[in-house]
């Protein structure tokens, strides 16, 4: 009778066991890179090289936040595309 | 159990003796009610009412029980057909975000080259007219380190 009990719990545990199998969304892999450590300037007297460095720093900044604010929306986007499953 | 058999043998053949089950159930009780009056057979009606019952019992369960697991077939059907067209729109939203993503990236470093280009044209009429002490550079480089 116990063996009857313990079989039947099996089979009625391989009956409610969810079979549809969900995968977690891939980000690209674009966003997967670290943004990069600011550039240091070269010990100098000239002005517009100083620049050059900070224009740089300026659009590597830029980028980060283009990163960022993708993540945000890659984000969003999916949390209600998994929501809509229901 | 159910969609374990039938990963080997298909619904309609396990439908079919199922219902074949339950009829011989039926039957059997009904036959095995008049049989067990005769007197000559009484015997075996009692037998047959009893396998019968034991037939129609199960048939009955396997009855519901099949019932219930075409519905939540079904239902896991849809379940699977809902996560195929997710997954469908999930995969065009990467691929929209990782076009933006490029294409913004893009801009940003066009712009930075037009910048330095402009830059170097006036790079000798900036340097002569200022020059930055070492302390500048230091406090620029300390800005840029940031606190680690």
């Amino acid at each position: 009778m116990r063996f009857l009990i313990i079989l039947s719990v099996l089979l009625l545990t391989g009956c409610i066991t969810p079979p549809v199998k969900r995968n977690f969304p891939d980000v690209p892999k674009e966003l997967m890179e670290k943004c990069p450590e600011l550039k240091e300037t070269e010990n100098t007297e000239s002005l517009s090289k100083v620049l050059t460095v900070i224009v740089d720093n300026y659009s590597e900044y830029h980028k980060c936040k283009i990163k960022v604010d993708s993540w945000a929306d890659w984000y969003k986007s999916q949390k209600e595309i998994f929501e809509s499953v229901k | 159990m159910n969609s374990f058999l039938m990963s080997f043998v298909p619904i309609e053949w396990i439908t079919t003796a199922i219902h074949s089950i339950f009829i011989f159930g039926v039957v059997g009780l009904i036959v095995g009610s008049f049989a067990s009056k005769i007197p000559v057979i009484n015997a075996y009606g009692t037998i047959i009412k009893a396998i019968a019952g034991i037939l129609l019992i199960f048939g009955l369960f396997a009855e519901g029980y099949n019932y219930a697991s075409k519905d939540w077939i079904t239902k896991s059907k849809e379940y699977e057909e809902k996560i195929r067209i997710a997954e469908e729109k999930s995969g065009k939203v990467n691929e929209v975000i990782k076009h933006v993503f490029v294409d913004k990236v893009k801009v940003v470093e066009t712009e930075r080259v037009v910048i330095q280009e402009k830059l170097k044209d006036v790079s000798v009429k900036i340097d002569s007219q200022c020059k930055i002490t070492t302390d500048t550079v230091d406090i620029l480089n300390q800005a840029a380190r940031g606190k680690k």
